[in-house]
């Protein structure tokens, strides 16, 4: 098979390209027809090495047929973004490509950003290639000629799939794919991916379970230099973020030594925090210093890349914001601040910066937290070892599935016997029960089992057999809300003039009064009205006094990074590690061992310690905040259970801390009841009142299955009399429809998803094997410190009072450990 | 029961702000409620959203109960009894009457709100005497809206008031509320699907939680706004 044309290869020497092995490969397996999975760093190739397949097959196919270039092909090839604000750079570099083989063949973007009379245009005469997300293929698949336009569709590329996999985006897109399949049987569907730990379930999820897929190991991942910017003196105590911020004289000098610098963040208020702080030590860097993340507009966001792309700024503060995205070649340093939680996320960040081949990619950490230099040390151990996270696919989401069907019965409807078939060739419904299947397609036509008495009601109509929606309205209103994305109710931040700046959580504006300064996107601004969803701002004069903030809760440390940690604390006390971060804090692991005990990964750590009026329990599983955090609830209730107690939990992703006035046990018996894996579910249902905490999941569940609409503020006025909380829907479900699916799938992500419940079953199940060690410290200790002092800071908004009083506590801690 | 209500005194008069979202006005062996918004699950339906049929029923039921209880002879709803133009054989109509029935020795007087539209009050049973303005009685005006008005205390609905209490995110509380004011008390709603609206009361107001067991007095810096970590000893 000849895999690469002549054109190919003019095309690569003349831009002087090297074609790689794994390239000729992935061309090869297309030609066989094959469907498969290529992972590799990013800006290594792996884009031609999927695209070329089918523009090389164009291409002999017009060399051989003499076609002139008014020839009709129809669409022939799907390209999946994640991020639609990459579709039009991906279009451009896709466009190169056939350009490049002298085919005249459209290649388009299609997303929610398409003009209507484009995708229009596209439905009766599409191009070779569309690039579009998951949700615009659906809402193509919602309409009659939708699907016959798609039937022609021979290959399916999906960009970034490591980003949709564990998401309901994944489960959208795995439903829209088994629909492809069905509408052309040799479809070939491949996925670019970065590296992760479980890719061979990452390439079956995409081509669907027990299909021959081909795994290809794109170019050798460049290695990763991990360093690490020290602070010149280290308090014996960690406080969280009170680091970082000391390290910003260093960090300008080395951002002025490079042409372009990424600055990541883990948080965006956190992102606001650092612009300002640069900008402040260096007012002659306003040109060049950008702020980007997820709530910046759109337009401010590409304005922004654009500059970066053509080398015009010389530091861009980030979030996960730019962790994607074509190549940013001017880029030639990556910073993290904090640590970065995950191996992974370390390696997709350092993989931004310079794109050499054979070069090393290099990132500079700083840590915000003494804690965080352990964490450092541990990721690039990780890195050694290749311990990277896994991703793992999410099955049987019910809301999806109501969703999916409900979106087919738009068009040409669906046959329910074929489709069934079809939803069950996917991974996340192959183990799909004919009871929930008879209940989605129930919810659907009826609205579930209770809503018999309704003799009115039609969403979804069963027309001799084939399952349609005939109303108008409920077409309408369906297309305008498919997808999965979540949408938590958001504030619009605008000018006057109406000009719009960004979004942020609306109970952050609640707090504010008019007149109050913020700081958001970069700029101090003054709030001057707020009307329905939108906060007026004007610039202020005076420096914003709040940050904006955001929901959310930050990552938790993945399991591989706590592993790493523990094995790196292990190695310091063997001595057979050599780190400068360690070294750094060579005095605060003596403190925490000589005071208590340095856990590692054979010992798991109780410290029991007075702090004048109350007694507290710190115990440092190392399984996360989230796991930590259902932990502390299982173990307090179960305390509670022993005799009556009053307690207050803290946590982070070290351990928890469980504070009361009365006593706590101490000995080792006592405390491994506390512990034990029995009625595990039983007793954190009972803990963490799980019906209210479900009943806040509830609100995504609720708008992708239909339960509830958001609307279009001043647009869909007709749609006011069907609003309703997804709080209170849950409630009347809860009261009326208890066999409602969608009560039972939200109760089950709360264990998963909200409290990471594998994990805390792991975390307790690795806990009883390691030796336990119960120290009773006369005094805080280097890991019990932070617990102990954000549990003081969490408690009151006295704010000033606490803060002397967590400053008194650090004097006299200090002045202990100056002891010899 | 009689204990877990809480005695109002508004002129001269004591209304007892009742945990199951009503007043009862011994004085003139009234119940008044607000916002049942019957139907509302029939509407969702009929626009293709599947909520179960029940609440309206529920809604009902809970107003029989509390009238037997009570023992009062006469009802006022001041408005959205309904949430939108019934269809003919919605089963809710069905209901009212039912309740129509059983309670045959309770006057049912409506005061109109703005879901309560024209043609629907045609449609329901006929036993219920509906206003299209405010009825006055012994210095209050009871009326839909709430508002200001120089005849009397003005008693009113519509706003669905709730608030919010406790420390953490994880254990905040939110129930429905009554609104006390200088010129007006807003009632909570009263029907089981009915959303609510976060009241921010001004200096002098008064707010009290509303159930499950009893009515609770809430000082102003009780409630848990967004900006502060409010404590609240509920004992």
């Amino acid at each position: 098979m000849n895999s690469l044309t002549e054109h190919s290869r003019r095309w690569f020497a003349k831009q002087n390209w090297t074609v790689f092995d794994f390239q000729k490969e992935a061309w090869a397996a297309w030609h066989e027809g094959q469907s498969g999975l290529i992972h590799s760093p990013t800006g290594s190739g792996k884009t031609l090495a999927a695209w070329l397949g089918p523009v090389q097959a164009a291409s002999n196919e017009w060399a051989t047929s003499g076609a002139s270039e008014q020839q009709h092909t129809g669409l022939q090839v799907l390209w999946i973004t994640p991020l639609r604000a990459l579709a039009n750079d991906t279009v451009k570099s896709l466009s190169q490509a056939v350009d490049a083989h002298g085919l005249s063949l459209r290649v388009e973007a299609r997303t929610g950003d398409t003009r209507a009379t484009l995708k229009d245009k596209q439905r009766y005469d599409p191009p070779f290639a569309l690039v579009t997300t998951p949700e615009s293929l659906s809402v193509l698949l919602s309409y009659k000629e939708g699907q016959k336009t798609l039937s022609n569709v021979h290959t399916v590329i999906v960009d970034e799939w490591h980003e949709l996999l564990a998401s309901k985006r994944g489960v959208q897109l795995e439903l829209c794919l088994a629909r492809l399949r069905s509408l052309n049987t040799g479809l070939k569907t491949w996925g670019l991916s970065a590296t992760l730990a479980n890719l061979d379930v990452a390439m079956q999820t995409l081509i669907g379970p027990n299909k021959h897929g081909v795994l290809i190991q794109g170019s050798v991942p460049r290695d990763i230099e991990v360093d690490t910017l020290l602070p010149e003196s280290i308090a014996n105590f960690p406080w969280s973020g009170h680091l970082g911020l000391r390290l910003i004289q260093p960090i300008i000098k080395t951002v002025a030594k490079h042409n372009t610098t990424l600055l990541f963040t883990n948080t965006r208020a956190q992102s606001e925090i650092w612009f300002k702080a640069l900008l402040e030590a260096k007012p002659e860097w306003v040109e060049t210093l950008a702020l980007h993340h997820g709530s910046i507009d759109r337009a401010l966001r590409h304005d922004i890349e654009d500059r970066l792309r053509l080398g015009k700024l010389s530091c861009v503060v980030c979030t996960s914001s730019l962790d994607l995205g074509v190549d940013f070649s001017p880029v030639d340093q990556v910073i993290q601040v904090g640590s970065p939680k995950g191996v992974a996320r370390l390696m997709q960040r350092a993989g931004r910066s310079g794109h050499r081949p054979g070069a090393v990619s290099r990132v500079l950490c700083v840590p915000t937290n003494t804690l965080e230099l352990v964490e450092i040390a541990a990721v690039r151990h990780a890195l050694t070892l290749k311990r990277i996270e896994a991703r793992t696919p999410l099955t049987l989401s019910l809301d999806v599935l109501c969703q999916h069907l409900v979106t087919l019965a738009l068009g040409a409807g669906f046959d329910a016997k074929e489709i069934k078939q079809e939803v069950k060739q996917t991974h996340a419904f192959q183990h799909l029960s004919d009871a929930d299947w008879d209940w989605a397609l129930d919810f659907i036509t009826r609205g579930g089992q209770a809503l018999n008495g309704y003799p009115q009601y039609h969403k979804v109509l069963d027309v001799q057999g084939v399952y349609r929606v005939m109303n108008k309205e409920i077409r309408q209103r369906h297309r305008m809300s498919i997808g999965t994305l979540s949408s938590d109710t958001q504030m619009a931040i605008a000018y006057r003039n109406g000009k719009r700046i960004g979004t942020t959580e609306e109970n952050f504006i609640a707090r504010l009064k008019v007149g109050d300064t913020f700081q958001f996107a970069g700029k101090s601004l003054e709030l001057m009205q707020v009307k329905e969803l939108t906060a007026f701002v004007k610039p202020a004069k005076r420096r914003g006094r709040f940050v904006a903030r955001w929901g959310g809760t930050q990552m938790p440390l993945s399991t591989e990074l706590a592993n790493s940690v523990l094995d790196t604390l292990d190695a310091w006390q063997s001595n057979t590690i050599d780190t400068p971060e360690l070294t750094a804090i060579n005095h605060v692991l003596n403190i925490q061992s000589s005071w208590s005990h340095l856990p590692g990964a054979k010992t798991f750590l109780i410290e029991s310690i007075n702090t004048g009026p109350t007694n507290s329990l710190f115990c440092y599983p190392f399984a996360g905040r989230l796991a930590n955090e259902g932990l502390a609830m299982v173990v307090s209730a179960r305390l509670m259970h022993l005799s009556p107690i009053t307690v207050e939990l803290q946590m982070n992703d070290y351990g928890f801390e469980i504070k009361s006035e009365q006593t706590l046990p101490t000995d080792e018996k006592t405390l491994r009841t506390l512990f034990h894996t029995d009625n595990l579910l039983h007793d954190i249902l009972e803990a963490i009142n799980a019906g209210e905490i479900a009943k806040r999941k509830f609100r995504d569940i609720a708008r992708i299955s239909g339960l509830i609409f958001d609307g279009y503020p001043g647009r869909a006025k007709s749609a006011r009399q069907v609003q309703a909380s997804s709080g209170l829907i849950f409630e009347v479900l809860q009261e009326h429809d208890e066999q409602n699916r969608l009560l039972e799938q939200s109760r089950r992500e709360v264990l998963s998803a909200q409290l990471e419940f594998k994990r805390l079953e792991i975390a307790l199940e690795a806990v009883a094997k390691r030796q336990w060690v119960i120290t009773q410290p006369e005094r805080l200790t280097p890991l019990s410190f932070p617990l102990w002092a954000e549990g003081i800071q969490s408690q009151m908004m006295s704010s000033e009072n606490d803060q002397k009083r967590i400053e008194r506590m650090l004097e006299s801690l200090e002045s202990a450990a100056a002891k010899p | 029961m009689e204990s877990s209500s809480y005695p109002l005194k508004i002129n001269n008069a004591v209304l007892h702000l009742l945990p199951q979202n009503a007043i009862y006005w011994p004085e003139e062996n009234t119940l008044l409620v607000a916002d049942l918004h019957l139907g509302k699950e029939h509407v969702f339906a009929r626009r293709g959203i599947a909520i179960p049929e029940g609440p309206s029923e529920s809604t009902l039921s809970s107003l029989s109960q509390l009238l037997q209880s009570k023992h009062a002879t006469r009802c006022i709803v001041l408005g959205d009894f309904f949430h939108d133009l019934p269809l003919a054989n919605d089963s809710w109509l069905v209901h009212v009457s039912h309740f129509l029935d059983k309670h045959n020795d309770v006057q049912v007087e409506i005061t109109a709100g703005n879901h309560d539209k024209k043609l629907g009050q045609t449609m329901l049973d006929p036993r219920i005497v509906w206003h299209s303005s405010p009825i006055q009685r012994r210095g209050f005006v009871l009326q839909h809206e709430p508002g200001v008005d120089e005849r009397g205390h003005v008693l009113a609905g519509h706003l669905h008031p709730v608030a919010s209490i406790g420390q953490s995110f994880q254990r905040r509380v939110r129930r429905p509320c009554f609104w006390h004011q200088q010129h007006t008390t807003v009632l909570p709603a009263f029907g089981h699907f009915t959303g609510g609206y976060s009241v921010t009361p001004s200096d002098g107001d008064q707010v009290f939680l509303a159930g499950p067991e009893r009515v609770l007095a809430l000082s102003a810096n009780a409630l848990a706004k967004p900006s502060r970590r409010a404590s609240i000893n509920l004992r």
